[in-house]
């Protein structure tokens, strides 16, 4: 049984189609990532499951039963985290979590243990008694955590919990949803910071104007691209490729190329027919994907293969380039959204 | 359910601008009020006159006439029992002050006497009288006013001057009256019914009650900031429902998503504000009553009904304005702007404010009905004034029918949980 299930979820505001047959199936214990630039309908999907927003079309069903508004056994077993700082400034911290709390839970004493533990989990153990006002950007966040965590729910939905966060409290919100999901939770997340899915998703949906693009596990998006390797070369001694390709960079190489001179007939190698001929070497080698030189720097997709850093390093060394600092990574999910949408995720 | 109660009133109570516009606003207003008004039927209050009597041999041999300003000085018969010395005046004062509906009378003239006419004049031109009286050779009595004080616009010296030239003529025509029937029918002065009848002194001014209390003026300006007051308290509606709507507050939003019924969590929200606002308002009732003195004709376990109904109408009127569609930074500012032109119906501001609402509920009497701070004010009014509670009753019956369309309104807004946009 999934536990959320969403199908052919249609939702308008006048001519905008904000969600567009958009479907989605989460299975329990999952984390589960919705990536998508701002405005691409992640909160709106997620608004329409918890029935706070009508929509056109589409069924909704949560832990395998149909959602509606006052199925409040069903909103019982759900916690959400909202994007929004959702907490009572005129209340303290234990006093906020307990409110939430018990919205969900009647017995005061399960309540007392449940909210300790809640404060505890976030480490906010030294703000009991503070109130909202008192706290940094990044200890209002995690109360915010804390109250819709707080009730222990089978489902928790964060929406963009780490939205204008520090670094430090970031990581230990990142880890917290693991470990929530290690205790049996099974977690939604959303975000438009791709590096947040990865680490910590297991399952991701990129979204964009409403629409479903791909989902998937992180090696499952990125093997869509059909890259595996990305690499960055810095180039010394090198000048502008020749224009017949026209793959040089534009500027970078100021001080070392200049303008091609290939055809001058000085008996010398100069610089722009290096990079020229460098490009044309690591173009073919058989992993290659793209090739492409921006100053000083060579960037390289390759697909799979066993030896690519070597090959081209090679490839280098035989146009009698010098280089330096050698990095080499992964696809990310950035690569995927520009692949499937034609645009940076980040734009 | 009882959590939620709480948590409600702590909010509400640890929110200062709520607890700014429903306790201290009202208290300083009624402050303010006590401070521009308590005087404000003292005002025409009347104070003895100071004349100069000229007690010569003409003066002692007029017949009665001693007699006479020995009543108008207070200085022989008790006062007030002849009804010449104002009483009415005092009422409004003392109705403001203490409730209690005085009947005492007040001297009229502050004499001094002297020899002659010559000392009369001098004592006129260097002290403080406003004229002096001699009794001619015949026996009648003539009032000398200062010149300097002639052409003084002092409506309230002139009316005391009127009252004593009024007091003048009437011992004249008593005094032609008794010569003529010495004259005419000598043995009907021996009648002793005859002479009690003409020695009986109608009162100059005479006194009607038509009211349970005295009127004054000054009540009107208090049960008014009272009236404002609880319509204030719409604020505790509306911000309770500020953090219950999904689509007023991000807060609303995330309660929306809470596993009770909107109902189940509605119900404590309203009852912990309606609470909070009749305590405040009786905290400010009771420094109007207490501090101030101000009566409420003794009805004060009437005045509370009033209260508690009040502050219900407020509570839900706040809520219905929190529940409407449109963001809640402005609303806090639509309530206040909605109490204070109610207010102005109610007479809050003053002589003109007092006579607009009074035409509006001579001339139109449905807008008054339909304005909950007129109905509150209507409400002390007509305990203060009324001897039965037939009006009063009228006032609670158009408060209560409010409370229910409010009631109603409220439960339609918010039964709503799902939204268009958010």
């Amino acid at each position: 049984m999934d536990i959320i299930e969403v199908k052919d979820l249609v939702k308008r505001y006048r001519e905008l189609v904000a969600v567009d047959n958009f479907s989605l199936a989460i299975k329990p214990g999952e984390i589960f990532g919705l990536l998508g630039p701002n405005g691409s309908g992640k909160t709106t999907v997620i608004n329409c499951i918890l029935q706070l927003l009508t929509y056109d079309r589409g069924e909704i069903c949560l832990f395998g039963e149909p959602m509606s508004p006052s199925r409040y056994d069903l909103k019982r077993r759900i916690g959400i985290v909202p994007q929004n700082i959702a907490v009572f400034s005129q209340l303290n911290v234990a006093e906020n979590i307990d409110y939430f709390c018990s919205l969900y839970v009647d017995d005061r004493a399960r309540r007392r243990a449940l909210v300790d533990e809640a404060i505890e989990f976030v480490g906010l153990e030294d703000y009991r008694r503070f109130r909202p006002r008192k706290l940094s950007g990044g200890l209002i966040r995690r109360l915010n955590i804390a109250c819709g965590i707080v009730h222990q729910p089978e489902l928790i939905i964060f929406d963009e919990p780490t939205v204008a966060v520090d670094p430090q409290s970031r990581n230990a919100i990142l880890e917290g949803i693991q470990r929530l999901n290690e205790r049996g939770s099974t977690v939604i997340y959303t975000s438009h910071y791709m590096q947040e899915v990865e680490q910590i998703c297991t399952r991701i949906m990129i979204m964009d104007h409403g629409q479903a693009l791909a989902t998937g596990t992180n090696s499952e998006l990125k093997a869509l691209v059909g890259i595996n390797e990305r690499m960055e070369i810095e180039l010394a001694e090198l000048g502008e490729p020749g224009g017949a390709d026209g793959s040089g960079g534009p500027d970078g190489t100021a001080g070392l190329g200049g303008p091609d001179r290939a055809g001058e007939a000085d008996g010398f190698m100069r610089p722009g027919d290096k990079s020229a001929a460098a490009l044309r070497l690591v173009r073919a080698l058989p992993h290659v994907a793209t090739a492409q030189l921006e100053g000083s720097l060579l960037r390289v997709t390759c697909s799979a293969g066993a030896h690519n850093l070597s090959d081209i390093l090679g490839a280098l060394q035989k146009a009698g380039i010098l280089y330096g600092r050698v990095f080499s990574e992964p696809p990310t999910l950035n690569d995927v959204f520009l692949e499937i949408t034609g645009k940076e995720l980040r734009d | 359910m009882f959590t939620t109660f709480l948590y409600t009133v702590k909010v509400l109570v640890r929110d200062r601008n709520v607890l700014m516009w429903a306790v201290a606003f009202p208290l300083i207003l009624a402050t303010l009020f006590y401070s521009m008004f308590n005087n404000l039927d003292t005002t025409y209050e009347l104070d003895p006159l100071p004349v100069i009597i000229v007690q010569d041999s003409n003066y002692d041999q007029a017949p009665g006439f001693s007699p006479l300003i020995n009543d108008l000085a207070g200085t022989d018969s008790p006062a007030g029992t002849d009804g010449t010395a104002g009483t009415d005046s005092t009422a409004g004062t003392n109705g403001a002050n203490s409730g209690e509906n005085s009947t005492a009378g007040q001297a009229l003239l502050a004499p001094t006497f002297v020899a002659d006419p010559e000392a009369a004049q001098a004592a006129l031109a260097a002290g403080d009288y406003l004229g002096y009286i001699v009794v001619d050779d015949q026996g009648r009595p003539n009032y000398y006013m200062d010149s300097r004080r002639a052409s003084s616009i002092d409506t309230l010296a002139a009316v005391k001057q009127s009252i004593i030239l009024n007091a003048l003529d009437r011992y004249l025509q008593d005094s032609q009256l008794l010569a003529g029937l010495a004259q005419t029918d000598p043995q009907l002065l021996s009648d002793a019914s005859t002479l009690s009848t003409l020695s009986a002194q109608p009162g100059l001014v005479q006194r009607g009650a038509i009211t349970a209390n005295p009127p004054s003026d000054a009540l009107r300006y208090f049960y008014a900031v009272l009236a404002f007051s609880c319509i204030m308290m719409m604020s505790f509606g509306l911000s309770a429902i500020d953090f219950w709507k999904a689509n007023v507050s991000a807060l609303g939003a995330r309660r929306s998503l809470g596993g009770r019924s909107w109902a189940w969590s509605l119900a404590p929200t309203l009852l912990a504000a309606w609470l909070l606002s009749l305590i405040c308002v009786i905290v400010g009732f009771l420094y109007i009553r207490y501090v101030f003195g101000i009566s409420f004709g003794g009805k004060e376990p009437a005045c509370l009904a009033v209260l508690a109904l009040s502050t219900l109408v407020a509570t839900l009127l706040g809520a219905v304005l929190g529940a409407m569609p449109f963001p809640g930074g402005g609303k806090a500012g639509i309530t206040a702007v909605i109490a204070c032109v109610l207010s102005v119906f109610a007479g809050l501001y003053g002589p003109a404010s007092q006579q607009l609402g009074d035409y509006v509920a001579n001339n139109l009497p449905a807008l008054s009905t339909i304005n909950p701070v007129r109905q509150i004010y209507d409400a002390f009014f007509s305990l203060y004034y009324y001897d039965g509670y037939e009006r009063f009753a009228q006032v609670i019956l158009t408060l209560a029918v409010m409370a229910a369309i409010f009631f109603v309104l409220a439960v339609l807004l918010m039964r709503k949980q799902r939204y268009k946009s958010l």
